[in-house]
């Protein structure tokens, strides 16, 4: 745990992360939160030409539905952009070999995979504080008691998570799994975020599914295995 | 032109052409069908009518959030300009530094024409199927967006105040003169040995004039990005300009032409090291 804390230290810069997850932060402010004249309006909206509706936003519209459609949208990208970077230098640079001689590619396979999840969930984790932060600052600190009570409040954030947490979770390795696949067959950093991106949006249109998404997951665990052992192979 | 100027410049065209950063514009293309082709190819169904044969392209133009997605991926795809790898001295001996400069603008102008075509391309063949060439607005725009997101796409003070064919014309060159903005900056940054530095400040410029022009503040008009959007220009109801589209036209113009004269002086003269640096 302590290596892996220090070779990640060492591998990535924590700048690139902040700003990463400033990026995800902003797709959380442009989900709808309210509507006017029959008009859907986003948090930007709001803060821009909207002013006077700041006082009818609380806590469960803020914190219910911030993983919307666009945060879904650029999460292909936004998520692997960093690793895929390091990863694909470093297979197109050799240096891989040396490691893989050292620590078996099984291993370094494992090591891979666990950095591009502890990153996706830096940003997720850093990204969500940002936006609790600011959204906190910006509107009232109070529930929006006119529609709901407290506990249906709870209710329905406990519910929200419930559904919406492990469908992203699983999103979220599925993307990062085909990204690491690419990265190993083409060594190109911009084909390993682009390809996952397309593949992601237009899986997205298809499964709805989280068990079928779990399903996919372990699909791609096992090819990328297989794609990882078949490099490996020619050292 | 030089032979050897014509010669080089194609050689760069090409190499940039099968360049895979260039694949980025993939998510230009699924950005667009998502924000603006599917919801207008929607409405067009819902009400078993069709579409101008330049609405979708108008309406990526003229919005703030495209444009802001269409500069960044123009700033990706283009950011190695100029072009210097290991043969840049072996080619400079060769041909003379002012023949590659030339070469090095060709190439520019050549590449940001191609990336231009194929905003306008990727839009409009998404849904050339169910379009008409006719120079009027289809009822979409006129009768049906009411409530729906294609209002924000081709508001009021776009189908109100001209046809769709000058409306197209007056979008595309204003968006073109901004790409060639975008791109004079950024070279001059790099011939400079500021490329990074360009690049993030070209990012800050566009992000503050998308906001600004978003809240339709009245210095958004300090921003260039605000003169590259047409519908920011005109009024709901009144004829009269908010900004004349002529001015725009002539502002990023003359910048253009004056930061291309400050390019090739520049670049006659900068040290290959520094190019080299960036």
């Amino acid at each position: 745990m302590k290596q892996f804390y220090k070779e990640y230290r060492n591998r990535y810069e924590f700048k690139y992360i902040l700003m990463l997850s400033a990026c995800v932060c902003i797709t959380y402010f442009v989900n709808p939160v309210d509507k006017v004249n029959n008009h859907l309006i986003t948090m930007i909206d709001v803060l821009v030409s909207h002013r006077d509706r700041i006082q009818y936003i609380g806590w469960d519209t803020l914190f219910s539905n911030f993983w919307g459609e666009w945060f879904i949208f650029t999460m292909p990208i936004l998520f692997t952009v960093l690793c895929v970077r390091v990863f694909a230098e470093e297979l197109k640079s050799g240096t891989y070999r040396y490691v893989i001689l050292r620590i078996s590619e099984a291993k370094y396979f494992r090591r891979i995979i666990m950095e591009f999840i502890v990153t996706a969930l830096l940003i997720i984790l850093i990204s969500v504080l940002i936006y609790a932060l600011v959204s906190m600052i910006i509107f009232p600190m109070y529930p929006n008691i006119q529609i709901q009570s407290e506990d249906d409040l709870i209710l329905n954030s406990l519910l929200y998570t419930c559904k919406t947490v492990p469908r992203v979770l699983a999103t979220i390795v599925f993307v990062i799994l085909l990204a690491y696949i690419f990265a190993v067959l083409t060594m190109d950093k911009y084909l390993a975020v682009i390809f996952p991106f397309l593949i992601e949006y237009m899986v997205d249109q298809k499964i709805t599914n989280v068990f079928l998404y779990l399903a996919l997951d372990i699909a791609m665990y096992w090819v990328a295995e297989y794609v990882m052992r078949r490099r490996a192979e020619k050292i | 032109m030089k032979r050897e100027v014509w010669i080089l410049a194609k050689q760069e065209y090409l190499s940039w052409l099968l360049n895979t950063r260039n694949v980025a514009v993939l998510i230009f293309v699924v950005f667009v069908r998502k924000a603006v082709v599917l919801p207008l190819i929607y409405m067009a169904n819902k009400y078993h009518t069709v579409l101008n044969w330049a609405e979708s392209s108008i309406a990526v133009a003229n919005s703030g959030v495209s444009v802001l997605l269409i500069s960044v991926i123009l700033l990706t795809v283009l950011s190695g300009l100029p072009r210097i790898d290991n043969d840049f001295y072996n080619i400079v001996s060769r041909v003379g530094m002012k023949s590659w400069c030339k070469a090095q603008l060709v190439f520019m102008y050549l590449a940001v024409v191609t990336f231009w075509l194929f905003v306008f391309f990727s839009t409009w063949v998404q849904t050339a199927y169910l379009s008409y060439i006719e120079d009027g607005w289809s009822l979409v725009t006129t009768q049906y967006s009411g409530d729906t997101a294609i209002e924000n796409l081709l508001p009021l003070n776009l189908y109100n105040q001209m046809p769709p064919l000058k409306a197209f014309m007056f979008t595309y060159l204003l968006m073109f003169l901004y790409f060639l903005f975008t791109m004079n900056v950024l070279v001059l940054g790099t011939l400079y040995g500021k490329k990074n530095l360009t690049t993030i400040g070209l990012v800050i410029l566009l992000a503050v004039g998308v906001a600004a022009a978003a809240a339709k503040v009245k210095w958004m008009w300090l921003f260039p990005v605000s003169h590259s959007i047409l519908i920011l220009h005109c009024q709901k109801y009144y004829r009269a300009q908010l900004f004349p589209i002529w001015l725009s036209v002539l502002l990023l113009l003359a910048f253009n032409v004056f930061m291309t004269i400050l390019i090739y002086r520049r670049m006659v003269s900068v040290d290959g090291e520094i190019l080299k640096g960036n």
